[in-house]
């Protein structure tokens, strides 16, 4: 029996207190604060101050910062093959799970794959100093 | 949050729910995460914590935020009891009820029930 992983999604834990219901698209420049649910398609410059969850079947594409963790079960980036306009900034883990697409550039302080995740951009772990310092971190001089 | 925050984020975005997420790709690391057991200190600042294990599994799984952590999907045999917990809790619940029922009419009324025989059995032995 291979060994699967579950995700226990608790909005009221995790703080995502915003959703992008499936059928809707927004584009532009956005600010959550808190993390985002996508079930729809989001594009433009995002900035969330949580944790990002691309739901299945969802498409988020564009310039993206996300100062927690990202959990894509959808497709980052445009349909393209590799999407050089999508980049994605993550300070915390990113999660790609089985059903996950990235297109664009995916820059991360970790990054976990799943299999069947499918990696089509560049991804970069980002070095210590540039995510979010953690309980007892040394901040180097 | 408040409790009108939370009662609209329960609305609104979602309630609690578990999604799988597949096969970690680096299986090995996988395993010795899942069976390593225990607990850790560190011998620097003698940080003392259990392990991800059974922080994940056995303790204090109620407690400790689980939430956007992935874990081990539970196996077959765990989540037909958790599918069927409610009935198990229930058939136990009976159960005991049955079993303190029952010691209530045997302290009781002891004639009630085919108990009777054994006032009547004769003394074991030889007879004086």
């Amino acid at each position: 029996m291979a060994l699967q992983d579950v995700l226990t999604i608790d909005p009221v834990a995790m703080n995502v207190v915003n959703r992008v219901c499936a059928g809707s698209q927004l584009n532009g420049e956005q600010l959550y604060k808190g993390g985002l649910l996508v079930q729809g398609e989001v594009g433009g410059s995002l900035d969330v101050r949580g944790c990002l969850i691309v739901w299945g079947g969802a498409q988020v594409s564009g310039r993206i910062k996300v100062w927690g963790d990202l959990y894509l079960f959808g497709q980052l980036g445009l349909d393209d093959q590799q999407d050089a306009t999508t980049t994605l900034e993550c300070m915390g883990t990113a999660y790609i799970a089985n059903t996950g697409v990235s297109r664009a550039a995916l820059f991360a302080h970790r990054i976990r794959l799943y299999d069947g995740a499918q990696l089509h951009g560049p991804f970069k772990t980002l070095k210590g100093h540039m995510g979010l310092p953690e309980l007892h971190d040394l901040v180097p001089s | 949050m408040t409790d009108e925050d939370i009662f609209f984020t329960h609305t609104v975005v979602s309630q609690a729910m578990s999604i799988e997420m597949g096969r970690p790709m680096d299986r090995k690391n996988a395993q010795a995460h899942v069976q390593a057991s225990g607990s850790q200190v560190g011998f620097v600042d003698g940080h003392f914590s259990l392990s991800q294990a059974w922080k994940e599994w056995c303790l204090i799984q109620g407690a400790y935020p689980y939430a956007g952590l992935p874990r081990r999907r539970p196996g077959r045999f765990r989540r037909r009891l958790e599918r069927h917990a409610l009935i198990l809790a229930s058939v136990g619940l009976l159960m005991l009820l049955l079993a303190t029922g029952l010691l209530v009419v045997l302290i009781w009324f002891p004639d009630l029930l085919a108990l009777s025989w054994l006032r009547q059995t004769p003394p074991i032995g030889p007879k004086l």
